[in-house]
């Protein structure tokens, strides 16, 4: 059998089988199977679960941030007042070491 | 079971040898005064916050010191009117200052501030600070907690800006 042959068996026109009209027709009335069904409701919730997630993990980061940087302006502050007072006293005692050592 | 019961004595052994915090919170100051300070950081929120002290050197420095401590207490009181807090606040800061504390300052005067420092040490190592400034108008209690340099610490004051910080500020009318 040579090449042309066999394309035109390969590519003759079939008839579909008894029925598959109506099995498709039947089919798309229907909708989908339920287990199809089940599937999509299964990957909105977890499409759902998911954006949640990312919600509260920036809300969290979010939240996390201002504290830091609310703590940290604290720290700031802390030191300021506690190395100011610190500095005083030093001076204090060098200058009245200082008097000490004139006399 | 033994290695468990070895552990929980060494725990138990080692609580009086960490540092507690001071209370620095005495009644009837707040009230009283026009203008307060307050910072309360435990440990956590020191390492919270030495994650954020990267930018500049100043901060650099000031995480360098945080990272060891435990905690950094700080109440600054102003008032309109000489005389308005009673001074035994004061000694109630003095009756919590067990028999480890050491007066290592104390300047008079009777024109400017009254300066008390006090140090917990272990070792060489101060473990423990205490900060008392009274003026007639201002009371300022500072405590912190961990190991520290004072030298360090009073190298830092000159080296900040007044930080950009509003909300533990609290100005009454």
């Amino acid at each position: 059998m040579d090449i042309e042959e066999q394309l035109r068996s390969a590519l003759q026109r079939e008839s579909p089988p008894a029925g598959f009209a109506q099995r498709v027709a039947a089919t798309a009335i229907r909708g989908p199977r339920p287990e199809a069904r089940g599937l999509r409701w299964r990957a909105i919730a977890a499409a759902l679960m998911l954006t949640a997630l990312l919600g509260g993990w920036t809300a969290h980061t979010i939240a996390e941030r201002r504290a830091g940087e609310r703590a940290r302006d604290e720290v700031m502050l802390a030191l300021h007042i506690a190395g100011s007072k610190v500095r005083y006293a030093q001076v204090q005692v060098q200058q009245i070491g200082s008097k000490g050592a004139v006399q | 079971m033994k290695r468990l019961l070895i552990l929980m004595f060494v725990a138990l052994a080692a609580l009086p040898l960490a540092a507690q915090p001071i209370n620095l919170d005495m009644p009837g100051l707040r009230d009283k005064a026009s203008e307060e300070v307050t910072v309360t950081l435990d440990a956590r929120m020191l390492r919270l916050a030495a994650k954020f002290l990267s930018g500049s050197p100043d901060e650099r420095n000031a995480r360098d010191i945080v990272q060891k401590l435990q905690g950094i207490y700080v109440r600054s009181y102003e008032f309109d009117h000489d005389g308005e807090y009673d001074r035994a606040v004061i000694d109630r800061v003095h009756a919590q200052l067990g028999p480890d504390w050491q007066k290592i300052v104390d300047v008079r005067s009777k024109l400017k501030e009254n300066t008390e420092i006090y140090t917990q040490s272990r070792g060489d190592q101060i473990v423990g600070l205490v900060v008392i400034t009274a003026e007639p108008r201002e009371l300022t209690l500072v405590n912190i907690v961990g190991p520290i340099d004072l030298d360090r610490l009073a190298d830092l004051q000159g080296q900040f800006g007044i930080p950009k910080f509003k909300a533990e500020v609290k100005v009454r009318p």
